[in-house]
């Protein structure tokens, strides 16, 4: 099951994140990096697991949501493997 | 291979080739959760990556790749490849852990030598450093000039009239 819903009325995308694998400091450290272009919520449902809610900021640019999903998983690895 | 629900499984890897994913299953207990993370690293610039699942039991890596053409059973199989170059890089470091320790402690090492009373005339320049510097400590005025090193950069005016 892929962890990342769309929510086209809104133009916003909600990854689930399970917080056993990736480092919590990681994912805040990369969601401070993507609210420069997004507007970021981050909720936790559970010890195991967050939440990260994003959505683009400038309405005219035509992204695509599932990929920013993505990207953001990848932004993570990344973080993670630079031990920031 | 076998497939269920449009899902080709070989092996560790279920291919889904309608969403254009592959995930590959891995056990932690013969990869741990650093050589995961570092093979996945590698291909975060061909793929999204996408890690799930339980580090105790059961570790699913999902893969999309960003160019639509790339060959999703190689793209998998490169990963169980990955995932052994990394399992075999973190084994053979911690067999030369100890080494490489020892190595670095005898370079940092190497050039720090002991200086106590019975080896202080050794270190000439320490010794003739302290005199001089005794030496213009115990001076009371700088114009006393012990050493017989202070020259003014004008010349005189006497030595100019005799030229």
């Amino acid at each position: 099951m892929t962890p990342i819903t769309i929510y086209e009325e809104r133009n916003e995308v909600k990854i689930d994140i399970n917080t056993r694998l990736y480092n919590y400091n990681s994912i805040i450290t990369s969601l401070k990096d993507f609210s420069e272009n997004n507007w970021v919520y981050l909720n936790m449902d559970s010890d195991l697991c967050v939440s990260v809610f994003l959505k683009p900021k400038n309405k005219d640019d035509d992204i695509n949501l599932t990929n920013l999903g993505y990207e953001f998983y990848n932004y993570i690895l990344g973080i993670m493997k630079n031990g920031l | 291979m076998v497939y269920k629900n449009d899902i080709e499984i070989i092996n560790n890897l279920e291919i889904n080739n309608i969403k254009g994913t592959i995930t590959v299953n891995i056990n932690p207990k013969i990869y741990n959760i650093s050589v995961i993370f570092s093979a996945a690293y590698i291909f975060i610039d061909k793929a999204y990556v996408v890690i799930t699942g339980d580090p105790e039991n059961e570790i699913f890596v999902e893969l999309l790749s960003k160019d639509k053409d790339t060959n999703l059973e190689s793209l998998g199989r490169d990963f169980n490849n990955e995932l052994l170059n990394y399992a075999v890089y973190f084994h053979q470091s911690e067999i030369n852990k100890n080494l490489k320790d020892a190595i670095i402690h005898k370079t940092l090492l190497t050039n720090e030598q002991k200086i106590d009373d019975n080896n202080y005339d050794e270190y000439s320049d320490l010794k003739g450093y302290n005199n001089i510097d005794n030496t213009v400590l115990s001076s009371q005025d700088y114009r006393d000039d012990p050493l017989g090193i202070a020259k003014p950069w004008s010349e005189d005016k006497d030595e100019k009239k005799a030229d």
